[in-house]
């Protein structure tokens, strides 16, 4: 097994029989992916662009229409059982039984994985203390917060010691402090060798964690790849420091800025470098450093969308 | 195994610390003892009329019971989503469905051993008794509903609480009347029309066989063929209803 999980043309079209439609509206068409063991990898896309789809198809909510998915090497239809003995599923804004205790609720997880009397008890109490929320285990549902809630469904997700972690919008709705936390466990379960796979709209956090992104937009799979790989051809500008160069110089298509005896020089279109640097030789100044300043994966991201025609 | 006693455990926690459950039982404990009055006015006919009133209140509280949490069940963990954490793990469709079914069943016990011991409790302070024939009667009552409880689920999976509930009384009424129901069907003009009519009249549950209640008002022996065929019928409908019920949600997108 080289994949963890390995998406091949996986197609979603629904009917609307309520508004007696009998055309089907595709929502997945044909998104084709795969995720490594032990990588953390963020599933990034507009609202609408089908990741709760995939999400739901993998977990077995909603059955694809065409295309495979495995999952470990199981096929997610034919194998279901296999594959959910393994995995850890954690819904977008989970909303639990409100008529149990967090405790109760995460006992009955473990009972549905066979683990019972004080193996369940352990098994709780750990999750309990993982997540933060020893001193709520006797607190009914319907009185939790988001964030418990987020905390209890992280929980819940732990029950059977996954190998494989399926997040829809993790952290969504917690504070910063609870966003840090659960992004510290996603590093701890990584470590631990686990596959995260989540959804997330927070771009930002999904920079800091995620060894890989894919992007989909439209139901279509429009990008996949490390960060670095999708950032490389996508330097917005250059920043040149150099010394000794004479008051008021400045390269064709650049503006430059004197900060403590340094001159800065802002390249707009990254092809002028080359004529840029030969001009501060030939003026006598020397060159302190050249950064290439890349966007960042939000606007990697927005671009990428747009381009699409999402936006 | 541990997986359907786990949701049926879980059911029976969901369906006892019900508002609406308790409502019902408290209700049912006020008009058991409650038809005292009524009956006071039939000198000589107490018992008779009292257990004959007790048994159709204990039915229709029971009825209520099953209808209400049958057919809202399911709907309950697809509106709020909580069927997306049961799904994900290993537990198949048809495991949900039976888990609960039986957590169910063990909530309509419970409210029937209430009801019947109050029942049983107001015959005794009139003079009467809860004879053996009292107890078939409650079982056939109670196993009665173990069908209409799986029909209930039935239509759970394909309608709402409200569109279920209305299908599943129509069900249980002509339950009631299967037997006049099939003379019907005999009756209908043309072959085909009376073979349809006949296949629909069989379909619905003959809740007739269930019923014990002549038996014990007026103290006739009761055949101890109806009882096993009343077991049987009642295992293989509620087996059959439950199986049709997993074939559709097999296939149902839970969306």
């Amino acid at each position: 097994m080289t994949h963890i999980l390995q998406i091949d043309g996986l197609t979603k079209r629904f009917h609307d029989w309520e508004r007696f439609s009998p055309r089907a509206k595709t929502v997945l068409d044909g998104i084709s992916f795969e995720v490594a063991p032990g990588e953390i990898f963020g599933f990034l896309g507009p609202n609408g662009a089908g990741k709760t789809t995939t999400i739901k198809i993998l977990m077995g909510i909603i059955r694809p229409t065409s295309g495979t998915a495995r999952i470990m090497g199981h096929d997610i239809v034919e194998q279901s059982q296999q594959v959910k003995q393994r995995i850890g599923f954690l819904p977008e804004n989970p909303y639990f039984y409100d008529y149990l205790s967090v405790g109760e609720f995460l006992t009955f997880c473990a009972a549905l994985f066979g683990i019972t009397g004080r193996a369940a008890a352990a098994t709780t109490d750990r999750l309990l203390e993982l997540v933060g929320m020893r001193h709520a285990a006797r607190l009914p549902l319907r009185k939790c917060s988001k964030g418990m809630l987020q905390r209890t469904g992280i929980a819940q997700s732990l029950v059977n010691d996954p190998d494989f972690l399926v997040w829809d919008e993790p952290v969504s709705g917690l504070d910063p402090i609870g966003r840090k936390e659960i992004k510290d466990l996603m590093l701890e379960l990584k470590r631990q060798g686990k596959t995260v796979f989540f959804s997330s709209h927070i771009l930002p956090d999904a920079e800091t964690l995620c060894d890989r992104v894919g992007i989909i937009v439209g139901g279509r799979m429009h990008r996949v790849g490390t960060l670095p790989e999708l950032l490389k051809d996508s330097v917005s500008w250059v920043e040149v420091v150099a010394e000794g160069l004479p008051a008021g110089f400045a390269p064709a298509g650049a503006k430059t800025e004197l900060i403590a005896g340094q001159s800065i020089i802002r390249l707009d279109d990254a092809a002028g470098l080359d004529g840029a640097l030969k001009a501060i030789m030939q003026a006598g100044g020397a060159i302190v450093s050249v950064n290439p300043q890349r966007e960042n994966l939000e606007s990697y991201f927005a671009r990428q969308v747009r381009s699409a025609g999402n936006l | 195994m541990n997986r359907i006693w786990a949701i049926a455990a879980n059911t029976f926690r969901e369906t006892v610390r019900d508002r609406i459950l308790y409502g019902l039982v408290i209700f049912a404990l006020i008009v058991l003892p409650g038809s005292r009055l009524v009956i006071s006015l039939s000198v000589g006919q107490e018992i008779r009329i009292l257990k004959d009133f007790g048994y159709g209140a204990i039915a229709l509280f029971g009825l209520l019971i099953a209808v209400i949490s049958g057919t809202a069940l399911l709907f309950k963990e697809l509106d709020k989503r909580t069927i997306y954490v049961l799904v994900a793990k290993p537990v198949r469709r048809w495991e949900l469905l039976v888990g609960k079914y039986f957590g169910l069943l063990a909530t309509l016990l419970l409210a029937f051993l209430i009801m019947a011991a109050t029942l049983a409790g107001t015959l005794l302070l009139l003079g009467g008794k809860a004879d053996g024939l009292f107890w078939l009667t409650i079982a056939g009552l109670y196993l009665q509903l173990t069908v209409v409880t799986a029909v209930a689920i039935l239509f759970s999976t394909l309608a709402s609480p409200a569109l279920g509930a209305v299908f599943t009384f129509c069900v249980y009424i002509a339950g009631t009347a299967a037997d006049q129901l099939r003379l019907f069907a005999d009756r209908m003009p043309g072959p085909v029309l009376r073979l349809a009519a006949k296949g629909v009249s069989y379909a619905i549950p003959n809740l007739q066989n269930f019923n014990f209640r002549t038996e014990s008002v007026y103290g006739l022996p009761a055949d101890p063929a109806k009882v096993w065929l009343m077991l049987l019928y009642a295992v293989l409908y509620a087996a059959f209803t439950l199986i049709l019920a997993s074939v559709i949600l097999e296939r149902k997108d839970l969306k």
